[in-house]
């Protein structure tokens, strides 16, 4: 449906965006993370042809944003970071308006407005200038506007920032509701509301594509080698067995939820079987293994874990290939 | 084109705008008319517009000052670029809306020849030639405030940089007569002009080396044609500036003239100001 090949946006020297290649399929819902000036919102700019890339090729539905920039725009929805609203129309003017200029046919344009007011639950207030609404309905409105038109994709820019909690939920809702006939892609900083809507997470840090995966895998990836170990006693001796600096990367003390349970998290080294080498630490001191079991990073931890680090890349054969170069020139 | 000309049009008379620009308009016309027409016992109608003239330098700003300024600023041109229709047609639809309105304003004038047509003989052809020249000339300036509200994000900056410039230009043929003729000014009013061609490569390709090599090969072409044909710069710059004196061509008009060469010029000059207004609202895009 979307795809993006080698993106760059250069804003003087200054990159912006370095090389982002992304395929999203037809009824995805693909969450973009990132920290404030990542550059999600340039590339989201790109893909719905508001800005021109320095480098690299768009296509919507096998339309070039460039080439064939009516076609591409038919197709996609866009909600900016701040919705682009009229402030001195009514909700049913403006929306009417994006409908004329989206090209929709006239006879048409009212049942639309009609379902989609129904759809977004903005009936009430269609009446009304929108400079009057609050935050939380104007930007139900631009999500209006990105309806319009009926596009198959939906590019939604950080659509609950700056709204209540209650809010919040109402519109990752309507997200929600919408991801059933729709290719969706969502920027956010909040990662739980990208966990709970999306079904492939992209994640970017300073224009760079870190990581894309599924939210599982990506938090089972990097959570590879990692053990949550409970071990019967309180004694502090029990912690201090399992640090040894050739097996274990971290050994973490955390709160026990019984009692007279000791609780850890320990990590291993690259190479070496987390799981046997506490197995093999616990028959040595003689300690009774009560658990052991992989623990997941939550997408928060994961999300600081890619981001913080500059040079990381979770695509293991990027690295393989890397290094392979390097050998080859030495 | 069309459901951005609407909006623009329900615009200018849903906000205040549009009734300010046409009363505004038929009142200053109706106060010349007053006194040149009905008090001086005339039926020289065509000289109103002489008067009214002048105040394209409220007009013209009252029309355009917020047309793409307001869109910049409240991030709306972003759903108008994302939406399926060129650059071309946002230009002209905000074109033909503020037309318009001004055509509007500009019929409602007819009253008055209409009247004077009770008690004299009208001078027809000039009064038909003023109001075509009229129209192209307010056009024009239409067409500049366009390109002006393009540049800046702000209302009031667009407003008075409008008024500057239909000021300069309803000026020029006054500035020209006072200054040219002199081939020194000439040659200083060139290397302006060079000054300018340099500035602009800098700032399409941010090369320092690649502008100022440009700046003094125009430099020293200037000098040696300087020396070696002095008369070449005669008037040139008056030349130059009286490409700008839309007065002039509308003098014609009012004199009952219709002079093709005019038309010509007069849509020449909007053709080119919305095409940098396309070019402005384009290159933001890009860089």
């Amino acid at each position: 449906m979307i795809e993006v090949k080698n993106l760059i946006k250069n804003y003087g020297k200054y990159e912006a965006v370095k090389d982002i290649s992304v395929k999203i399929e037809t009824g995805e819902v693909v969450g973009f993370l990132g920290p404030n000036g990542a550059g999600k919102s340039t590339t989201m700019n790109i893909i719905t042809g508001y800005i021109s890339a320095s480098g690299g090729e768009v296509s919507i539905d096998g339309f070039d944003i460039l080439k064939n920039p009516k076609e591409a725009k038919k197709r996609i929805g866009y909600l900016p970071e701040i919705p682009p609203l009229y402030v001195d129309m009514s909700v049913e003017e403006y929306l009417k308006f994006a409908a004329e200029l989206k090209g929709v046919k006239k006879a048409d344009i009212k049942n639309m407005l009609n379902d989609i007011m129904e759809k977004i639950k903005i009936s009430h207030v269609s009446g009304k200038l929108i400079k009057n609404l609050s935050k939380g309905y104007r930007q139900r409105v631009g999500l209006a506007q990105a309806l319009v038109g009926y596009p198959e994709a939906l590019i939604l820019d950080e659509p609950t920032v700056g709204l209540d909690p209650k809010q919040i939920i109402e519109i990752r809702d309507v997200i929600k509701e919408l991801s059933k006939d729709h290719t969706i892609i969502l920027s956010s900083h909040i990662l739980s509301e990208v966990s709970a809507v999306c079904s492939r997470v992209i994640i970017i840090n300073k224009g760079k594509l870190v990581a894309v995966d599924t939210p599982d895998s990506l938090s089972e990836k990097l959570g590879q080698n990692r053990l949550k170990v409970k071990i019967k006693g309180t004694d502090e001796n029990i912690i201090e067995a399992f640090k040894d600096e050739n097996i274990f990367e971290l050994v973490e003390k955390t709160d026990a939820d019984e009692q007279g349970v000791t609780e850890f998290i320990v990590k291993g080294k690259e190479d070496i079987d987390c799981r046997e080498a506490v197995f093999d630490k616990a028959v040595k001191n003689n300690f009774k293994l009560l658990m052991l079991k992989p623990e997941k990073m939550s997408l928060e931890e994961v999300f600081l874990q890619v981001t913080e680090d500059d040079n990381f890349n979770l695509d293991k054969n990027d690295i393989e290939e890397s290094k392979e170069n390097k050998c080859e020139e030495e | 084109m069309a459901a951005i000309f609407k909006r623009e049009i329900k615009m200018y008379f849903s906000s205040m705008i549009g009734y300010v620009f046409i009363s505004f308009f038929v009142l200053i016309t109706a106060v010349y008319f007053s006194i040149q027409n009905i008090l001086s016992m005339s039926p020289d109608f065509q000289y109103v517009f002489n008067s009214v003239i002048m105040m394209f330098l409220i007009l013209a700003p009252i029309l355009t000052m917020r047309l793409l300024s307001e869109e910049k600023k409240q991030k709306t041109e972003q759903m108008l670029l994302t939406s399926p229709v060129s650059v071309l047609d946002i230009v002209l639809g905000k074109y033909l809306a503020a037309m318009t309105v001004f055509l509007i304003a500009l019929a409602i004038t007819i009253i008055f020849p209409i009247i004077l047509s009770f008690f004299g003989t009208l001078a027809v052809a000039q009064i038909v030639g003023s109001y075509i020249g009229f129209l192209l000339l307010g056009g024009s300036f239409i067409a500049v405030g366009l390109w002006i509200s393009s540049v800046t994000d702000n209302q009031i900056i667009s407003a008075v940089a409008t008024f500057a410039a239909v000021f300069l230009l309803l000026m020029v043929e006054t500035i020209v007569r006072a200054a040219s003729g002199s081939q020194s000014f000439s040659l200083m009013f060139a290397s302006i002009i060079a000054l300018i061609i340099a500035f602009y490569f800098y700032y399409n390709t941010k090369n320092t080396e690649i502008s100022i090599t440009v700046f003094i090969v125009e430099a020293a072409a200037l000098l040696i044609l300087y020396f070696l044909k002095r008369s070449i710069f005669t008037g040139l710059a008056g030349k130059f500036a009286m490409m700008f004196a839309v007065l002039t061509r509308f003098n014609n008009f009012a004199m009952g003239i219709f002079d093709v060469s005019s038309v010509v010029y007069f849509i020449s000059f909007i053709t080119v100001f919305l095409y940098f207004t396309v070019r402005v609202i384009e290159k933001r895009r890009w860089s």
